[in-house]
């Protein structure tokens, strides 16, 4: 019980916080450094064998998700909990103390002035407006404190950061996001939801000199099952909120629409976007894939289309082919479009958003509260000649307190208050 | 425009390094009136760099804080202020001759991005320049921006405060010294104040950063590097300020850390727009 015991107040302690706070700070140095995820894999060739193996095995290519850094994170906060949770008494008592003029009067001041005759002014420079009058020892006495919040604040701050790395960890943990893509008009189902999506439009908004300002992506959220229908609008900076999910608009690239035909007769047509790949379902086992598209290949726009045949990678003689052209597959011929642009959206739901945002605003507030609302208290206590001693106390900044103590003494034309 | 922003850029280096050079002779000489003209050119000079900032504002037609060049002037600017509101409250002119070395390395750091803006300007036009990514036209750069700017000033002047702190171990009992450089427990406390001033406004900074992100990117971290070198730079800081209460490791160990933060802010400033791309590179 006795080692429990010390091994709380350990943990608890400022000196392991600090510690931690080190260790830390040098894993995200090295998290920053050492290429993270797929990076690595693209950089591997550019480490040693023995130096990729060493981050291999101490999972620095993912340091942030690594099981140990998730470990240090966590007896972090469990350190700022057990501090703060050993801290509340005294608090409270230091609260209350600051209060009470016996106890306040009895501690040692920072700074004290004897032989004042009025101390009000004295007050009044200091900005302490709420006094209190009392008796120190039988004799008359004036008190007064303020900003005993201050005594919170590290209090607040350590609250804040706890839950920011909760709210952080159960949104990771909980969290749905995946992509959606595709061309106006088009309804694609949003994985993982009962909902589907369709694209209404999708307009690039651009400067008098070409220059892209905005990218909008008109949507509609639909649940089959239930009809439930939400329209709305998404684009950079302004994600729109429909089904209880967010749509941010993420990118956007080339598109082209083809064209099916069968002895000249089109019968009918799909989009194809960039990366993406197209099943002809008349000659089975044949596909398309959209490599690209290039403005200028060779002085005239071209797309770069690449032909499979069950899996394997068709020379057909030709891989660029410009907008209008056709290809030719015997009865059969594929006509391509203008190039126009697909939308790409994130789709994501972080249930425990809020809660880093609460936390966030905490860690501000309290460490507004910790470094600007410093408890101070100032007292004066009349001596048997009718003469006053001024005193106050500052919890912090002791030498810039003792100088506007001084300051407030001496009057501000630099007339002596003091006798 | 360019040219007349350009122009009063030139002023704003050559007027602090004026004042670093009076700032020097005051500390070399040590005459008080020395000291007086120096605060009077670093005003003016502040007032001239105001002027460019916002010659440029108006030539661009948005806040001047989107690329490196912009950032960098706007650094050096509010480390130019507030060591001049730190010099002028605490009546500390020793404090300009180590603030403005730094303040014009980092106003000469914006002339080699200037002249690089000068040459892409003179082979495409400024209209690379003038406009904006989707992503960086929202309210939040503004705020995002200007709030980080003034907790870097403030560290960097934390950071000056701090050499002085360590300095003065060194320094032989002097009169001018003694009667110039406050006690250091009074360096202490400014030193403190500053990253008060610079911890609050970074904090403020990372949380509207990730409001930022949230909307723009759909995620409110997501460990890129800029963003891991505030938080470094943060927690660096963080331990400074734990440092100070504790009794035997504040001072001397304090004004260690207050050098190693900006050491920090540093390389989240340089280091990771030139040495670690990501979602922050703006260029």
């Amino acid at each position: 019980m006795e080692i429990l015991k010390k091994i709380c107040k350990f943990i608890a302690s400022m000196k392991f916080a600090i510690i931690l706070l080190i260790v830390v700070a040098v894993v995200c140095m090295i998290g920053s450094l050492v290429p993270q995820g797929a990076l690595f894999e693209q950089a591997r060739d550019s480490y040693s064998e023995r130096t990729a193996a060493f981050i291999l095995a101490f999972h620095l290519d993912d340091v942030f998700h690594s099981w140990w850094f998730v470990a240090l994170v966590s007896l972090l906060c469990l350190s700022v909990l057990l501090c703060n949770l050993t801290r509340v008494k005294a608090l409270i008592l230091s609260t209350k103390n600051a209060a009470n003029p016996a106890h306040a009067m009895s501690e040692t001041p920072t700074a004290s002035r004897e032989g004042v005759a009025d101390p009000e002014p004295v007050f009044r420079r200091m900005h302490f407006y709420r006094t209190v009058k009392t008796t120190a020892d039988g004799r008359d006495a004036v008190f007064a404190c303020r900003n005993r919040l201050g005594f919170w604040g590290a209090w607040v701050c350590h609250i804040g950061i706890v839950l920011i790395v909760l709210g952080y960890a159960l949104g990771q943990m909980t969290l749905f996001s995946t992509e959606v893509y595709g061309t106006p008009g088009q309804t694609k189902p949003i994985e993982g939801t009962p909902y589907e999506m369709t694209i209404d439009d999708f307009t690039i908004e651009r400067t008098e000199t070409g220059f892209i300002k905005q990218y909008t992506t008109a949507l509609t959220v639909t649940n089959p099952k239930t009809g439930e229908r939400q329209s709305g609008t998404s684009g950079v900076n302004h994600p729109a909120v429909l089904g209880g999910m967010k749509f941010y608009q993420t990118a956007s690239g080339d598109a082209v629409r083809v064209t099916i035909s069968e002895n000249g007769v089109p019968f009918e047509s799909a989009d194809l976007c960039v990366g993406e790949e197209l099943t002809v379902d008349f000659l089975p086992g044949l596909s398309l894939f959209l490599n690209g598209y290039e403005p200028d290949h060779g002085g005239s726009p071209a797309y770069q289309i690449l032909f499979f045949y069950n899996g394997q990678h068709m020379d057909v003689g030709k891989s660029y082919f410009a907008p209008h052209g056709t290809i030719d597959l015997g009865q059969y011929a594929l006509t391509l479009s203008d190039p126009f642009n697909y939308t790409l959206l994130r789709v994501k739901k972080d249930s425990f958003a809020w809660l880093v945002l609460i936390g966030a605003i905490l860690t501000a507030l309290g460490l507004f509260c910790a470094l600007y609302v410093v408890p101070e208290t100032l007292w004066a206590v009349r001596d048997e000649t009718g003469a006053w001693t001024v005193f106050g106390k500052s919890r912090k900044l002791a030498p810039l307190f003792t100088e506007q103590f001084d300051r407030a003494i001496a009057g501000r034309r630099g007339k002596e208050a003091a006798k | 425009m360019i040219t007349a922003e350009s122009i009063l850029f030139l002023v704003t280096l050559a007027a602090y390094f004026v004042t670093m050079l009076l700032y020097f002779l005051y500390v070399g000489i040590k005459k008080p009136v020395l000291s007086k003209l120096a605060i009077r050119v670093q005003f003016g000079a502040l007032l001239v760099h105001t002027a460019a900032i916002v010659l440029r504002g108006i030539w661009m037609g948005r806040l001047p804080m989107a690329n490196q060049y912009e950032f960098s002037t706007a650094f050096s600017w509010a480390l130019a202020l507030v060591s001049l509101v730190f010099i002028l409250k605490f009546n500390f002119p020793v404090l300009g001759a180590f603030a403005l070395p730094v303040t014009l390395l980092l106003a000469a750091h914006a002339g080699l991005m200037k002249l690089n803006e000068l040459r892409v300007i003179a082979m495409n036009g400024a209209d690379g320049i003038k406009n904006l990514m989707p992503a960086l036209r929202s309210s939040w750069l503004g705020i995002h921006v200007s709030t980080v700017i003034v907790a870097y000033g403030a560290f960097g002047v934390s950071f000056v405060l701090s050499i002085i702190f360590l300095l003065r171990d060194r320094m032989k009992e002097n009169g001018f010294w003694d009667q110039h450089i406050p006690k250091k427990e009074k360096l202490d406390t400014i030193s403190y104040r500053c990253v008060s001033l610079g911890m609050m406004f970074l904090t403020v900074t990372i949380g509207f950063g990730g409001i930022w992100a949230e909307n723009a990117w759909g995620s409110y971290w997501t460990w890129d590097p800029k963003e891991t070198w505030a938080l470094v730079t943060w927690v660096i800081y963080l331990v400074y300020l734990h440092l100070r209460i504790r009794k035997g490791w504040s001072g001397r160990t304090a004004a260690i850390f207050g050098v190693a933060g900006f050491v920090c802010v540093l390389f989240t400033y340089i280091g990771v727009n030139t040495l670690l791309p990501g979602l922050h590179s703006y260029k």
